[in-house]
């Protein structure tokens, strides 16, 4: 009789169960629970953008410090760090239990009906197990994965990286051998090639005034002392007859080897008292005049152009890091890396980060070891054949319309 | 030169424009023709432009507002003209006409110099995920002129016959399709290449996010609209919802929220 009672609600609760069972995987299954669920990670997303977050609260009080109250209240809710928050996390996961059940009915309805999936749901169960894939890829950089920085001079080897204030082994050696950084020209040598940048100064012997004159060829100027009355006597006529960036000569005539300025040089014609002098002026060697004509003017000429920025103030090109892999001290690989070029080695791969523009041998390279990355870019693949599928190779139009 | 170009582009689109609208009351099949050929050219001549620029800067011209916006403009008079080769809409030819003018217009309003590039953006993937994104903004740019257009044949003219409703509703449907996949992939590559360059193929930057808030958005129409049904004015809203949200992840993030595509 006992064993009669005993055995009669277990008969009855069995059904029960399994009701419950169905009922969550069909509510897990459905699509205003995914749509739901979506919509309240996507609200989610829009307040991790528009709240300050993690490190940014700090800055955001330093410049409204009346709003303390209003942040901790904000990050008691868990609002300042969303991304990392544990409801946002379940949320990410009541998606996956979604997703995985919707793939599984899917398929077992497939099977059950037509003994294989149709081409159509096979793309959808594809676009929903990259999903989980790449959730899954997620999961493991979290649990598994490490994250540091390493810096260090040239010539040093390191054994260790940084993850949040504590020393991390690597389990081998790597030798910073070279670290470069290049500049663009460009912002320093624009500037100079604009010809109003260049002046041409002329001073006529014992007097104090100097002209400056913007170098354009063919520009023509007449000098007269300020007291001093125009006159054939009392003017220069200065002409610039040519202006070469990069002066060189070639076969026996000069010529310009570029449009950079490597070697300024203008050919100047001054014409005074019915005398005539033409010379060569060089931008980089002042005291260097080459004569075409005899010098009986009485006048100095010196052509600058606007230095270039010094390097530093140039824009950064890129920053090479030439790095040695020693395993048991032997040299096993040698790279030389730089921003979307990394190194990787044993699972662990090091980005080129960060320089210190006072100390230009000394660099820092992100070390990264993420073993979800070929789950996350399987899941990617997945991802647009699923779509592709879907849309284009058994798109719903056709049975739509 | 460059600028005579663009020019040339803008008034060639404009003709397009102009012709589309007149097509609407008047001559419609020869002047709808003209504006198609306008908006032809005018792409080809962009595509040109596009390829000058490329060649003068020595890389993918891509990396700007100024650039991004020309690209839009080229890839939605691209993507309208694959629809018309399906379907004609004569209101949606001038609605989008309307829009790559405008969109030139606003580029024109920005600094065009070719300036060096940041080490970070000097990089393959640069040209594949901005491509690659411009491609689903145009889809859903349509989509999105297409939803105001059900909404206003379905409220003002219920005449309107049901085949032109159920074209333009399913217009929305196909360009949202295309503007998904290729959004994917914008995404992905951009994920690919984040990996690529910083060691993490996702770190929740204000861009990455809404892009995947959209994503979101665009992923709800289509689960509602293939899986629950949901066709006209329903999914017309939603169309119109996910435009917005492509339109603040466009200039809404650059211009409030910056981040690691704060040049953008």
């Amino acid at each position: 009789m006992a064993a009669d009672a005993q055995d009669t609600p277990s008969q009855t609760q069995k059904p029960k169960t399994k009701s419950v069972a169905a009922r969550i995987t069909r509510v897990l299954a459905s699509v205003p629970f995914a749509s739901v669920v979506v919509a309240l990670i996507a609200m989610a997303c829009i307040v991790g953008t528009l709240l300050p977050q993690g490190q940014q609260v700090q800055q955001y009080l330093t410049a409204h410090p009346e709003r303390e109250g209003l942040m901790s209240a904000l990050d008691f809710a868990g609002l300042t760090h969303v991304f990392s928050a544990l409801w946002f996390v379940g949320l990410l996961l009541m998606l996956a239990a979604s997703l995985a059940v919707c793939s599984f009915k899917r398929y077992a309805a497939a099977m059950r009906l037509h003994g294989r999936p149709r081409s159509r749901a096979f793309g959808s169960l594809i676009t929903h197990i990259s999903m989980l894939l790449v959730l899954c890829g997620g999961v493991v950089r979290v649990v598994w994965g490490e994250r540091g920085q390493l810096g260090f001079r040239e010539g040093e080897t390191a054994e260790t990286f940084i993850v949040e204030n504590r020393s991390v082994p690597l389990p081998f050696k790597i030798r910073l051998v070279k670290f470069t950084t290049e500049h663009h020209k460009v912002a320093g040598t624009e500037s100079v090639t604009q010809e109003e940048e260049e002046l041409l100064h002329v001073r006529i012997k014992n007097e104090e005034n100097v002209w400056s004159i913007p170098v354009m060829e063919g520009a023509s100027h007449a000098l007269t002392a300020e007291d001093a009355t125009p006159s054939a006597k009392n003017t220069y006529q200065v002409t610039i007859l040519n202006r070469l960036p990069d002066f060189v000569i070639n076969g026996g005539h000069a010529t310009s080897r570029s449009d950079e300025l490597n070697n300024p040089a203008l050919r100047v014609q001054v014409i005074h008292n019915a005398t005539t002098n033409i010379q060569w002026i060089f931008a980089l060697h002042p005291g260097f005049n080459m004569h075409a004509t005899s010098n009986q003017i009485p006048v100095e000429m010196i052509y600058t152009t606007e230095a270039p920025a010094p390097q530093s103030e140039q824009p950064v090109k890129d920053w090479k890091s030439t790095l040695e892999i020693l395993d048991n001290d032997v040299v096993v690989k040698e790279k030389t890396i730089e921003v979307n070029a990394p190194l990787s080695y044993k699972g662990y791969t090091f980005y080129q980060s960060g320089y210190n523009p006072n100390d230009p041998k000394w660099t820092s390279l992100q070390v990264v070891r993420d073993p979800g990355v070929p789950l996350v870019y399987t899941g990617f693949l997945f991802l647009i054949v699923g779509l592709t599928m879907v849309f284009y190779l058994y798109p719903h139009g056709r049975h739509e319309r | 030169m460059m600028t005579t170009l663009f020019n040339l582009c803008f008034a060639i689109y404009l003709l397009a424009l102009v012709t589309a609208a007149i097509a609407l009351f008047a001559w419609r099949k020869p002047l709808s023709w003209v504006s198609i050929g306008a908006l032809s050219a005018g792409a080809l001549l962009q595509t040109v432009y596009i390829g000058m620029r490329w060649v003068e800067a020595g890389r993918a011209p891509f990396s700007n507002m100024f650039e991004s916006l020309v690209l839009f403009a080229w890839a939605l008079a691209v993507v309208y003209l694959v629809v018309r080769a399906r379907i004609n809409i004569p209101a949606l030819s001038t609605a989008t006409c309307l829009m790559v003018l405008l969109v030139m217009a606003y580029a024109s309003a920005f600094e065009s110099d070719i300036k060096p590039l940041m080490p970070a953006l000097q990089s393959n993937w640069l040209s594949v995920h901005v491509f690659t994104c411009f491609l689903g903004y145009s889809g859903f740019a349509i989509s999105f002129l297409s939803a105001i257009g059900f909404l206003v044949i379905a409220r003002a003219n219920s005449k309107c016959p049901d085949e032109t409703k159920n074209n333009i509703d399913m217009v929305t449907a196909k360009t949202i399709s295309f503007g998904f996949l290729f959004l994917t992939v914008g995404i992905i590559t951009g994920a690919v290449w984040a990996n690529s360059a910083w060691g993490t193929y996702w770190s929740w930057d204000p861009k990455e996010t809404w892009s995947l808030i959209t994503w979101f958005v665009y992923a709800i129409f289509l689960h509602c609209r293939y899986m629950r049904g949901w066709h006209g004015r329903r999914a017309a809203w939603i169309a119109i919802f996910g435009f917005c949200c492509v339109l603040f992840t466009y200039f809404g993030v650059s211009r409030w929220l910056p981040g690691l595509h704060s040049y953008a």
